[in-house]
């Protein structure tokens, strides 16, 4: 059996359209607006102020797999933080009543795959700016699962992965802190 | 025809599949967090792990002056300063190599991370075990930037 010679051109630059998509979304960076937590049902309000830190967090290199950099997660935190109400003002200053600190740290993901299942762990820390002390800490472990319905893309669907790992991350943190007595 | 187009195919399949990878060593210590004051180790096995990596984490710490045993979770010392865990991934590229590896120095009792190093080499630029262990626990110490 013969191809036609454009129906072989045009599966041709098919195949070259789906290879360049493969490459080019290696750089893919994971984005605040995926990692933003919404609609958290609060056990109550912190009246005070809070200051974000964010570290731990790595830039996305040209070849490589999704990363959360410190940027887009304090973004993606402080969004969470005032959609929730959780604190009464979010100053980038030393002047906050707390600090809040979330450190980085293991960014599981799979190398190959239908399913990506990606697993993330951060350690939160929050500081009683007035004397210094640790309040409260916990690591807080998450993951989540973009399967071939949400990307066919591979590298996109690695990017979902870890975003939500990094979402549900914050949807915990912002679900335990409120239930602080503080 | 028909053949070439069907490995073409294959090929657009599998990289779908995949993610992209990059050589990297990095590490991390939680604010507040003074490694200097940290002297006796336990290496938590992995319940998987039948290479002994536990073995090579352990042995690295001693040779770097902390006195260190090894054991399962349950096993942990009362006066270890620091409960440490792991993770090794492994490949196949002509032969079995780890690609990653990522070493956790927690608090005792919580499990509240203090530290973490992680190295991933590819195939062209792999390691071998020893060598893994050894760039982690000196960027763990020593602070590494990100290659």
């Amino acid at each position: 059996m013969k191809y036609q010679p454009h129906i072989r051109t045009a599966f041709l630059l098919a195949c070259f359209i789906l290879v360049v998509n493969q490459l080019s979304g290696c750089a893919s960076a994971s984005k605040s607006v995926g990692m933003t937590a919404e609609n958290i049902d609060l056990q109550h309000r912190q009246p005070y102020s809070v200051q974000v830190q964010v570290s731990g967090g790595h830039d996305t290199g040209a070849l490589e797999r999704s990363q959360i950099s410190n940027e887009a997660f304090a973004e993606a935190l402080v969004t969470s933080i005032e959609k929730s109400k959780l604190f009464t003002e979010i100053k980038q200053d030393e002047n906050a009543d707390y600090l809040l600190h979330v450190v980085l740290f293991d960014l599981e993901q799979p190398m190959f795959g239908g399913a990506f299942e990606v697993r993330m762990e951060a350690a939160w820390m929050l500081i009683n700016r007035s004397n210094g002390e640790t309040v409260w800490k916990k690591s807080i472990k998450s993951q989540h699962t973009a399967g071939v319905s949400d990307a066919f893309a591979g590298v996109t669907r690695i990017r979902l992965a870890t975003e939500g790992a990094a979402k549900n991350n914050i949807a915990q943190g912002i679900d335990l802190l409120s239930k602080l007595d503080l | 025809m028909k053949i070439q187009h069907s490995v073409l195919a294959v090929f657009i399949f599998i990289l779908s599949l995949s993610g992209c990878a990059v050589n990297r060593a990095t590490s991390q210590t939680t604010p507040g967090t003074d490694l200097s004051a940290l002297n006796e180790y336990y290496v938590v096995k992995l319940k998987p792990d039948g290479r002994g990596i536990n073995k090579l984490i352990s042995n690295g710490l001693n040779e770097l002056g902390h006195p260190t045993t090894t054991g399962p979770e349950e096993s942990a010392p009362e006066n270890a300063d620091a409960i440490v865990t792991y993770k090794d991934k492994w490949v196949w590229d002509l032969t079995m190599y780890m690609i990653e590896l990522t070493i956790t120095f927690r608090e005792p009792g919580t499990g509240f991370p203090l530290a973490e190093g992680n190295s991933f080499h590819t195939s062209l630029t792999r390691k071998s075990p020893e060598e893994m262990v050894d760039e982690v626990l000196t960027n763990i110490f020593n602070g590494a930037p990100k290659e």
